[in-house]
């Protein structure tokens, strides 16, 4: 009996408690970011610091195969390789200079070209003219202003820093001594290998310097747009070989805790990248040389400042339909990182389109240029004999019905989101492969399937934004769908033609194109149409097409293109609303039952299963069980089972009115065989009596 | 007598705060439902396999020839196979045992051991090994995968558990 309790005590030594040990003591406490050095200090006399900064990042192998038919390359992957032959400029990062009693003499930045200079980042950067040993500094933070004509200055202030507790930039420091006449010339470095710079700092400038480009280019493609928006401090967490998810998981087993790249939208507000696991670089995920999710990253927190981010996140594999708030955020993210990469390549990886020239690649100017989604695991390298480089990427230009197939891991050979565009009207609105190669086809030149007039990013900007677009407060729920309404708003008359046809090609339809209306009937709602109310019925009555759930998602996900239609309920516009009772009449196929779910603002989806048990990494353990429950994000509800064609909920009045809703009227298809010709009508009207009422309409 | 009623004070102590780190713990656990992340676009997310390799035995040389086991489960019969793939950082080699292959028929909840023998895998320098699985049963597609570290203590995954850990316990 005692042994067992004082094997307990010892477990609990071991097991319950940190362990003391002062490697940690420097992370127990949070330390404050290192003050900005920005202030340009005066001296008597002066000597010039002349020099520059730059930064080696790995470069991208291409995997090529010789088609058998058209004998033309075939792009089958992209990897890390080696590092770039030349080093790019670390630009406008800021600059210290310290002498040898560890005081700073002066403050600067770099400027486009990675030349150190003074804090305007044009004058001479200027130290005492005192003989000393000077430390210069080149860290990984900006602070800058961004100028454009017409449009009102904003702000780059980003830093990107190793961990969160110690706050620290990465910093590249030389010392030389100064004779106090001549110039002092300093060259600093920081490289991708990790055997010539231990934290692999490359990857921290890379970072820095991809959400700078980003940044010049929102500049220079959004007109006279206000976007201070983009002056809120960005905070970039990386450490070579370190998952992030551990600060969020802190007991999870880092052994079989999944690694990646995320935006932390509820929480700090904090991009992080992954640097790999346990200190492995070599095979790992990594993301500090992959620049599109770098940039994807970047974007989720651009939409959450300067749009509206309403996702539920979590993870999204590219491979079925899913919550079309969840598709239209990562969409976005993708759209903005291919954006910025095909036409600001050169700032970003300048060897990229020799090496695709190199490969063959050269049918037109548009082939060799980067307009894929990628992300890297591990490298190669040929110095250190180390041939590790995989990962997966689809070419945004390819067709939506013909894209690329996963090259790895358990969808290995499943297409990218592949639309069909005369089967599933529409269902490019809940797939963010489409969204992103529909975005990125519109707005860009990049051959047949791309725009002949590409509609200018600005459009596109301001349709999605807080001041014009689908970011503003009042929406509150959002779809690619509202986005690209704004689009076409935006552009007007050109929209009618080929940017259709284009938009079309992935399954964007749109409502206002009538594209959902067949036969007398609207075959589709928008996402988040906005119900009105009136006396007789609606002009052009609903039909809803129940399809079985999606058997990619292991048969748990409900079908959000078919199964569901999705209404906002905004009490502005009906503030006596009370009841909605929705009547059902099949038309054809299976007998279906039907919900009625409301839910509150930023509600993450109801399944229609559960799982029985949930392991240690998150899955589903077990199969999913058909559950009916409702969750805390639900207001209200029928989901009464069997076979009723009325349905109805009650008591709206009770619920806080300064808020909207959205009502989600959903065919109840769990484990049901469905025909795939099987279609309801349905009407609904604000009266707890079958037959009675208002009618409500979108 | 007296000693059977120290301990069970002691006891009545430490088991509600065993509850509650034992509650803790799950809860921390990844959960199911979306916890508003912005992921990057993920490989797959069914990572039912369960694989149970712990570093107890790093090499404390160079040539040191040590073994590494790895213990795989499925919560469920799976009548399919599942292929392996072991990696191996720089500068360790595979001395015995395949490098990848095929597990057929595992039962449910039944270990399936998988063993290879390796040198480099040392405290000399902090290096991993990775154990990678996949398979399909029924269109379902299942992952995982496990890393071990020689030099655990050395990563910062390991500095952020013991922090976390030690500030937790000093918010108590």
């Amino acid at each position: 009996m005692k042994l067992p309790f004082f094997g307990l005590l010892l477990l609990c030594v071991a097991g319950c408690s940190g362990i003391e040990n002062s490697q940690y003591y420097e992370f127990l406490s949070t330390t404050t970011e290192a003050a900005l050095c920005a202030e340009n200090l005066t001296h008597t006399t002066s000597v010039k610091v002349t020099g520059s900064a730059s930064f080696f990042k790995r470069g991208i192998n291409l995997v090529v195969q010789t088609n058998p038919t058209t004998q033309l390359p075939d792009l089958k992957n992209l990897t890390l390789g080696d590092p770039l032959q030349t080093a790019l400029p670390v630009r406008q990062a800021e600059v210290a200079v310290y002498n040898s009693k560890n005081q700073i003499v002066q403050c600067g930045r770099t400027n486009d070209l990675g030349l150190l200079k003074a804090v305007d980042g044009i004058s001479n950067l200027l130290i005492p003219a005192t003989p000393d040993t000077y430390s210069v500094h080149v860290r990984s933070r900006s602070n800058i202003a961004l100028t454009y004509p017409g449009k009102p200055t904003f702000e780059l202030n980003v830093s990107v820093k190793k961990d969160k507790y110690t706050n620290q930039l990465y910093t590249l420091i030389k010392s030389s001594f100064s004779n106090g006449v001549d110039d002092l010339a300093v060259n600093l470095t920081a490289y991708a290998r990790q055997t010539e710079s231990a934290e692999t700092n490359g990857g921290g400038f890379n970072i820095l310097n991809d959400v700078y480009t980003t940044y010049l280019y929102l500049k220079n493609n959004t007109g006279t747009v206000d976007t201070k928006c983009l002056n809120q401090k960005i905070d970039a967490y990386w450490k070579a070989g370190f998952n992030p998810f551990q600060y969020l998981y802190p007991e999870a087993d880092p052994s079989t805790l999944g690694s990646n790249s995320f935006y932390d939208q509820a929480g700090d507000k904090t991009l992080n990248i992954t640097g790999g696991r346990l200190g492995n670089t070599s095979f790992e995920n990594t993301d500090h040389f992959d620049d599109y999710v770098i940039i994807h990253e970047l974007g989720h927190f651009i939409e959450d400042h300067c749009g509206q981010l309403v996702t539920p996140g979590g993870s999204h594999t590219l491979v079925s339909r899913t919550d079309p708030q969840l598709a239209w955020s990562e969409g976005w993210a993708n759209f903005l990182a291919a954006q910025v990469m095909y036409n600001s390549l050169a700032q970003i990886n300048p060897e990229f389109e020799n090496k695709m020239v190199e490969a063959g690649f050269t049918a037109n100017v548009t082939q060799k240029k980067w307009s894929f989604l990628s992300s890297t695991s591990g490298f190669t390298d040929t110095l250190l004999n180390i041939g590790n480089g995989s990962g997966f990427m689809f070419d945004l230009k390819k067709s939506g019905s013909t894209p690329d197939s996963w090259q790895e891991g358990p969808n290995l050979g499943s297409f990218y989101d592949k639309v069909d565009p005369t089967k599933y009207i529409g269902e490019g609105h809940f797939r963010e492969g489409a969204i992103t190669r529909g975005f990125f086809k519109l707005a860009n030149a990049c051959g047949t399937t791309c725009a002949l007039a590409p509609i200018n990013f600005e459009n596109i900007w301001r349709s999605f934004n807080a001041i014009t677009g689908a970011g503003l407060s009042s929406v509150k729920f959002k779809s690619s769908h509202t986005v690209l309404e704004n689009v076409k708003s935006f552009v007007g008359g050109s929209w009618a033609g080929d940017l259709q046809t284009k938009a079309q090609a992935e399954t964007l339809h749109l409502n206002s194109d009538s594209s959902y209306l067949s036969g007398g009937y609207n075959k589709w709602v928008p996402f988040a149409s906005t119900l009105n109310s009136q006396f007789g019925p609606c002009a052009v009555p609903t039909q809803i097409e129940p399809r079985v759930d999606d058997p990619i998602l292991s048969g748990s996900n409900s079908d959000h293109r078919y199964s569901n239609h999705y209404y906002v309920l905004d009490f502005s516009l009906e503030p006596t609303l009370n009841t909605i009772g929705v009547k059902f009449s099949k038309v054809s196929g299976t007998d279906t039952e039907f919900d009625l779910i409301l839910f509150q603002e930023n509600y993450t989806f109801n399944s229609d299963y559960y799982c029985p048990s949930i392991n240690s990494q998150g899955s589903c353990a077990t199969a999913f069980v058909p559950s009916r429950t409702t969750t805390t994000d639900v207001v209200r509800s029928d989901r009464t089972s069997g076979a009723i064609s009325y349905k109805k909920i009650t008591n709206l009045q009770s619920l806080d009115r300064t808020k909207k809703y959205l009502l989600n009227i959903r065919a109840y298809t769990p484990s049901r065989s469905i025909a795939s010709t099987t279609l309801y009508t349905y009407s609904m009207r604000d009266s707890v009596t079958d037959g009675l009422g208002n009618y409500l309409c979108y | 007598m007296l000693l059977s009623r120290k301990y069970f004070l002691l006891l009545a102590l430490i088991l509600p705060a065993l509850f509650v780190m034992a509650s803790k713990s799950t809860v921390e656990k990844i959960p199911a439902k979306p916890v508003y992340l912005s992921n990057f676009t993920a490989q797959g997310t069914q990572r039912i396999i369960q694989i149970d390799m712990k570093n107890n035995n790093s090499a404390t040389s160079e040539k040191e020839i040590i073994p590494i086991t790895a213990q795989v489960s499925m919560p469920f019969d799976f009548d399919g196979e599942l292929e392996y793939k072991w990696l191996l950082s720089e500068n360790i080699v595979l001395v015995h045992g395949a490098a990848n292959g095929k597990i057929s028929q595992l039962k449910a909840n039944k270990n399936y051991s998988l063993k290879i023998q390796v040198q480099g895998f040392s405290t000399v320098e902090n290096r991993q090994i990775v154990l990678q699985i996949s398979g399909n049963k029924n269109g379902r597609r299942l992952t995982a995968d496990a890393i071990i570290s020689s030099k655990m203590e050395d990563t910062f995954e390991s500095i952020v558990q013991n922090v976390e850990k030690i500030k937790m316990e000093k918010r108590q």
